[in-house]
């Protein structure tokens, strides 16, 4: 369960009552006590140590007695003071700061400056320059909830003046909604990957019928539906995650289509990998989930095309399939829904931007293997070249990202906030991260392996050990494995402990240290291995990979 | 009534056994003042009625509340 700590000047209980839904809530007592709460360091909102912190700020209560920017002022000043001190004090949680809207309730002449619009400004710059300065802190904009419902909708005089609860129905449900979307960004549950279809998706018509020139897609009219939902899945795309095609086409028709059309805001770069054939797509999408090495659930397929959507929700139910819109007009609005729903980017990683490349990689990989008649063979070839290191302050969101998204190589399945692994890192004496990237000749793939080791001065066990399934099956493992052992045993341990954790979905990894000789020495009823290694025996070494020690 | 009553069973998240027409404002603990306000505004929302302020604070049972649903 998700702790959350909500903090308001105005009453928050309709809030708390949708977010309930999704974990425990803890406000400070009282109305209007939100300051006081953060700036005791004995508040319960410490004692409660939340995993997201939310701070709602009604505009209109809050500078309500305003009449000039130099009464105003010192308000914005004293709760950003707050609000920073929150940052320092809890530097694992998710901290949601909303942005302000101000109604212009005051009566004044058309020619008289609404100050309103300033105070807006300068809290939106100052929640900003927080979060530019405080990786865990971000604006929420509550201010664009209330453009998009619009005032009317947002406010409700009549729960105002019975229960001083200044929002509507709809304008809470619509703030938990988006709170909710953006902490499930935050935990790192979402999808990788957007499988498109082309016809009638990406532009209007159907290629192999209506050619070239005659499918929909253009600068102006009709055609600019598809040119603008391109241009936001190209957008999307700049989030962090990959793009594929799945059409039934001639290949050749499809790939001239894309590459020549003048008005393609997509082109084939931008796809990590494509299935254009005449094949099922249930079948298709398998076939790129096994080249890529991610899992169905990774993917949201869109196709215009119902029995598609149909097959696919109905063969493979962990894709996530929406319906498409019926109304051709809204269609550039669906990427923004996706992504909200699905693909939430709170702050991109380095290894997130760089993804299509790396999965494009991949592909290239998977399609070279099937030409290598032993697998040493095909390894070698590779050129793999592995980067160990201990821990850096930059690679903390990194970490705690791949502890919440991997499911398959990964021993224990600990799940970790960046405020778990900072901890980590503070207590050297307790902890010790190992990280490795690797690289080939198809090209970098970041930061791709954990293993978070905790010792006291005599035992030492291996907490986590996880990588991304990209790198799987090339020894890199193994590899890592014998780098952490002589790393233990540099440190003048003399065994190392470890525990295999069955999940159901880390099923390859069942026999890892067994393999790797590591002695069994209980087996749990629930399937719970518990490992030991001797460290006194010489150093194993495996010669497929280089490695680089930092 | 019993649409209606399923209606509030939701809002209150109760089983609707246990509401009736003669159900009061403060007999259950999910129906608070909080939930007072809540429950006539998805009630207004849902049958897109308009209920005045100042009768509001007056309507103390589901009963009272079911007319204004059929007053239109």
């Amino acid at each position: 369960m998700t702790r959350f700590a909500l903090l308001s000047n105005a009453t928050p209980d309709l809030l708390s009552q949708h977010l309930a839904k999704a974990g425990e809530i803890w406000t400070p007592s009282g109305f209007d006590t939100w300051i006081p709460a953060i700036l005791d360091e004995s508040s319960g909102l410490y004692v409660n140590n939340p995993d997201v912190v939310l701070c709602i700020l009604d505009g209109r209560s809050w500078l309500s007695s305003c009449k000039t920017s130099e009464e105003a002022t010192p308000i914005l000043e004293q709760a950003a003071f707050a609000l920073r001190t929150l940052a320092k004090r809890l530097p694992g949680a998710l901290i949601l700061i909303s942005t302000l809207d101000i109604p212009h309730d005051r009566i004044l002449p058309l020619s008289a400056a609404r100050p309103e619009r300033e105070w807006e400004q300068a809290w939106w710059k100052k929640v900003t320059e927080m979060s530019a300065s405080c990786p865990h802190v971000f604006p929420f904009e509550l201010k664009e909830v209330v453009e998009r419902i619009g005032r009317d909708q947002f406010y409700s005089s009549k729960m105002w003046y019975l229960g001083n609860i200044p929002y509507s129905l709809k304008a809470y449900e619509t703030i938990a909604q988006e709170i909710l979307w953006i902490v499930n960004g935050w935990l790192g549950k979402k999808a990788k990957c957007l499988a498109l279809d082309l016809d009638n998706t990406l532009w209007g018509g159907v290629i192999g019928e209506d050619g070239i020139e005659g499918i929909e897609l253009s600068e102006s009219k009709e055609g600019a539906i598809y040119r603008d939902f391109q241009r936001r899945i190209k957008e999307l795309e700049a989030t962090g995650i990959f793009l594929v095609l799945l059409s039934k086409n001639n290949r050749g028709d499809a790939v001239e289509a894309v590459e020549k059309h003048p008005h393609m805001i997509l082109k084939m770069s931008d796809f990590a990998d494509s299935e254009i054939n005449w094949q099922e797509k249930t079948d298709s999408i398998s076939v790129i989930a096994q080249r890529l090495n991610i899992g169905l659930d990774a993917f949201v397929f869109v196709d215009d095309n119902p029995a598609e959507q149909g097959a696919m929700r109905q063969y493979h139910p962990s894709v996530h399939v929406p319906s498409f819109p019926s109304n051709k007009a809204v269609l550039p609005d669906l990427p923004r829904d996706l992504y909200k729903k699905h693909f939430y980017c709170l702050r991109p990683t380095q290894e997130d931007l760089a993804k299509t490349g790396m999965y494009h990689a991949e592909s290239e990989r998977a399609r070279v293997r099937s030409q290598f008649g032993t697998v040493p063979e095909y390894l070698r070839s590779l050129n793999i070249c592995v980067r160990f290191s201990v821990l850096a302050e930059s690679d903390i969101e990194r970490v705690a990202q791949l502890t919440q998204k991997t499911n398959q190589f990964n021993l224990t399945t600990k799940r970790y906030s960046v405020g778990d692994i900072r901890q980590m890192l503070e207590h050297p004496e307790c902890w010790t991260v190992f990280t490795v990237r690797t690289a080939d000749r198809f090209g970098d793939n970041g930061l791709v392996c954990v293993v978070i080791v905790r010792h006291d001065h005599k035992n030492a066990e291996i907490d986590t050990f996880l990588m991304s399934c990209r790198v799987m099956g090339r020894t890199v493992e193994d590899n890592v494995l014998v780098l952490v052992e002589d790393a233990l045993r540099t440190a003048g341990f003399v065994q190392i402990q470890a525990s295999y954790v069955p999940t159901g979905r880390n099923d390859p990894v069942a026999d890892f240290y067994g393999k790797n000789g590591f002695s069994i020495v209980e087996v749990s009823a629930s399937g719970k291995k518990a490992y030991v290694y001797d460290l006194s025996c010489q150093s194993r070494c495996n010669g497929l990979v280089d490695v680089v020690k930092e | 009534m019993d649409e209606f009553l399923k209606f509030v069973a939701g809002v209150l998240n109760v089983q609707v056994q246990a509401l009736s027409a003669d159900t009061r404002y403060g007999e259950l603990s999910q129906w608070d003042s909080v939930m007072h306000l809540r429950l006539i505004m998805e009630v207004e929302s849902e049958y897109a009625i308009d209920i005045p302020l100042d009768e509001i604070p007056q309507i103390k049972t589901l009963g009272q509340l079911y007319l204004y649903t059929q007053a239109k």
